[in-house]
């Protein structure tokens, strides 16, 4: 009765799978010893990410096998239904669920690449921070070490702008 | 020499410095000079070969838009080398600013006599410095100028009062890039050490 499909779509990483689940309207969980307790999630183990929507062999859920998030559910798609505390959540077909969650995962692929990008720019933002401090202690600290007294000042431009004055 | 039009030739602009004048202010270094004294600090603004070039508008508009600025410095290479359009500069600043204008001029004071350029240097000017470098003289611990023979003279216009002091003053600018620009009359070992922070 059950068997597995392969997706088209390569849902690889968990957090952004995790949140097409939620734009498709899915209520994903991911399942823990405690959830498992009082779940019929079927075969589906410790770290699967399940859905609200269910069959004739329990939840369908994504596990994952190598680098990849399958889904698994009843091939038949016998018994399905959607299992909410919502009303308006109504059971769609497992290739138009599929198609839709595609769809969802693409979109916040594309957020999570985003924010990688804008996290790394970040990084080396900060980098740059601290070897023009490091580079602005460093001249303070000769020019100091031959008598000048430091004033330090900004330009315009906010780039930093050290009048060295000594006293004959 | 060379005409540039209705441009300026100029070698570099820092629109904020603290050293070559009273206050804050915005400096102008130009391209260009013949008097070519010996041990020149700044040889690569002999040539008269186009630097960068702009037009005394655009000069005139970013020098009005500075912040927070006392005054123009002007010096170079030698800025009367383009002087019919440094008066048009000094006389709008003077017209639409309450801007103070310092003159570097290696011309000696006969020079500026000769060339008649006495008149527009009183009317225009509030410091001008002026003589050549001479090497020999070299003095950096002598407030805005290289070396002694050079003096400071305060045109009948004039609308400063401040006078030079016997300190040595440098200015150093740490860019985004962490490249770093030293402005003023270092020695040599203070180039070096600053040469080597980014070493």
């Amino acid at each position: 009765m059950s068997a597995v499909i392969k997706t088209t779509t390569p849902f690889i990483i968990q957090s952004v799978l995790f949140k097409a689940l939620c734009v498709v309207g899915a209520e994903p969980k991911i399942l823990t010893s405690d959830l498992a307790s009082g779940l019929r999630q079927g075969r589906a183990i410790v770290g699967d990410i399940l859905t609200n929507r269910s069959d004739y062999n329990g939840i369908q859920y994504f596990h994952k096998q190598g680098e990849r998030w399958v889904f698994l559910h009843d091939s038949d798609e016998y018994s399905a239904r959607i299992e909410s505390q919502l009303s308006d959540r109504k059971y769609t077909a497992v290739s138009r669920f599929l198609t839709d969650l595609s769809y969802a995962y693409d979109m916040a692929y594309q957020e999570h690449v985003d924010a990688v990008a804008e996290q790394e720019r970040i990084r080396l933002e900060n980098e740059r921070k601290a070897r023009v401090e490091s580079t602005r202690q460093n001249a303070i600290a000769k020019a100091k070490a031959q008598g000048y007294s430091v004033k330090q000042s900004e330009t315009a431009t906010g780039q930093i702008q050290l009048v060295l004055t000594r006293t004959v | 020499m060379k005409d540039y039009g209705n441009n300026f030739n100029l070698s570099h602009i820092e629109p904020s410095s603290h050293i070559y004048g009273p206050g804050k202010r915005f400096v102008v270094w130009f391209q260009g000079c013949s008097l070519a004294c010996d041990g020149c600090w700044n040889q690569e603004m002999w040539s008269f070969k186009d630097k960068h070039l702009l037009s005394k508008e655009q000069l005139l508009a970013q020098i009005l838009d500075a912040p927070e600025i006392q005054g123009v410095t002007f010096l170079g290479g030698e800025p009367l080398h383009q002087a019919e359009n440094l008066w048009w500069l000094m006389r709008q600043i003077r017209k639409k600013s309450n801007l103070t204008i310092f003159l570097f001029t290696g011309y000696e004071q006969y020079e500026l006599e000769r060339f008649r350029y006495l008149s527009n240097i009183h009317d225009l000017c509030d410091m001008v410095a002026i003589g050549r470098y001479l090497v020999g003289n070299r003095n950096i611990n002598q407030q805005w100028i290289g070396s002694d023979n050079q003096v400071i003279v305060y045109p009948d216009n004039s609308r400063e009062i401040a006078k030079s002091e016997s300190i040595n003053q440098v200015e150093i600018i740490i860019e985004d890039n962490e490249s770093i620009r030293i402005l003023g009359f270092p020695d040599e070992l203070l180039v070096i050490d600053i040469n080597e922070v980014n070493s």
